[in-house]
């Protein structure tokens, strides 16, 4: 039988680093996820999963289970990496960034898998950061309304409202690319 | 709301949404409610239809996968409990100094407490036999260098006035045998009375 998450997070609490590496191998696929979405790449997203896991590793001795599990802590630190990250972003632009490109009214026979996927994403990075968090939490990474909204630090009706206006941005940009699809 | 009540068009209307047209991803207390709309309405049907649409689409988007180099990555990036001791060792000197402070304040209470006791153990001692009478008549022989404080004062006090002033003055000085003498020589006459 596997340990724990408790178990596992109260030996790397003592210095066992072999525990560490299994938490690390069972949570850095979701974090990683995560964070990819909500920075928009890659490269990043790995940054922030590095960084997450060092906390982890920091702060191991401390945690306690029971306020909430480890998989929404995870969360929690991988969000609160990704906003600061975002607003240094917004502060120091990069020269050259890739804007996404306006598909246009004439798109509407994109069909492609990888293309539909790289338009989803594109939207998807363009959502006002808290709409992107909200709705990566939910549609994605697959936590209830409580956990996430208490990974974002809101009240489950600002969560709400803020997964009905993301998804209805959504639906409204990729009807442009896929309208059929959407209907 | 209770899974049990009725689920209203608009509160179904409002979840889709949010949530998608994905049972799994409802609120656990809405769930009953919300699938039993979906089965009594076509309405709600078809709004949930919609929203399956939309839910396709994002489900497009695939989640990266990590890498065995990136948890390497990962894994190295950690230090070790030691380093981080030392490191904590480096940028905490005052608190590192304080604690060696505190050890060195517990050992010296431990000292103070062993002379405690062995003072207290001390007084615990069975008392002294009581002494005879003939023992207490040769404790009366003195033979400490201090004992001379003990025997009665030869010093005359005459001797300590002072030597001036009082030739041809009304001070009523006494008559002292051999004149006066020199403060000088005192000490010295002092010495020989011991």
């Amino acid at each position: 039988m596997e340990d724990t998450d408790e178990v596992l997070v109260a030996r790397a609490g003592s210095g066992n680093r072999e525990a560490c590496r299994l938490l690390v191998e069972r949570h850095i696929g979701p974090i990683l996820a995560f964070a990819t979405r909500v920075m928009g790449s890659q490269a990043d997203g790995e940054e922030v999963a590095q960084e997450v896991f060092l906390r982890l590793w920091r702060e191991a001795r401390r945690w306690r289970s029971g306020k909430a599990s480890l998989s929404t802590w995870l969360h929690r630190v991988a969000f609160n990496l990704c906003l600061d990250r975002l607003a240094r972003r917004r502060e120091q632009p990069i020269e050259g960034a890739e804007e996404a490109a306006d598909p246009g009214p004439g798109a509407a026979e994109v069909v492609e898998e990888e293309e539909v996927a790289r338009h989803v994403n594109r939207e998807l990075a363009k959502l006002p950061e808290r709409q992107r968090v909200a709705i990566t939490l939910c549609h994605y990474q697959g936590l209830g309304n409580r956990e996430a909204a208490a990974v974002m630090g809101v009240s489950v009706d600002a969560l709400e409202s803020l997964l009905a206006r993301g998804r209805r941005t959504l639906k409204w940009r990729l009807s442009r690319i896929a309208g059929d699809l959407l209907g | 709301m209770g899974g049990k009540e009725q689920m209203s068009l608009e509160r179904f209307r409002k979840l889709l949404d949010c949530y998608g047209a994905e049972s799994a991803r409802w609120p656990a207390e809405e769930r009953e409610a919300a699938l039993l709309l979906a089965e009594a309405s076509k309405e709600a049907r078809r709004l949930r239809e919609q929203a399956r649409r939309l839910d396709f689409l994002l489900d497009r988007s695939v989640s990266p996968k990590p890498s065995a180099e990136l948890i390497g990555r990962v894994m190295s990036g950690i230090p070790s409990r030691r380093a981080s001791s030392e490191k904590r060792w480096g940028s905490g000197s005052a608190a590192a100094l304080w604690s060696m402070r505190r050890s060195y304040a517990a050992a010296g209470a431990a000292c103070g407490l062993a002379v405690l006791i062995l003072w207290l153990g001390r007084g615990s001692e069975p008392p002294a036999p009581a002494l005879s009478q003939s023992q207490i008549a040769l404790l009366g022989t003195y033979t400490m260098p201090t004992d001379v404080l003990l025997e009665p004062s030869v010093v005359d006090l005459l001797d300590t006035l002072p030597a001036f002033g009082c030739e041809g003055s009304e001070l009523a000085c006494p008559e002292l045998e051999g004149g006066l003498e020199p403060q000088s020589a005192l000490p010295l006459r002092r010495r020989s009375l011991g």
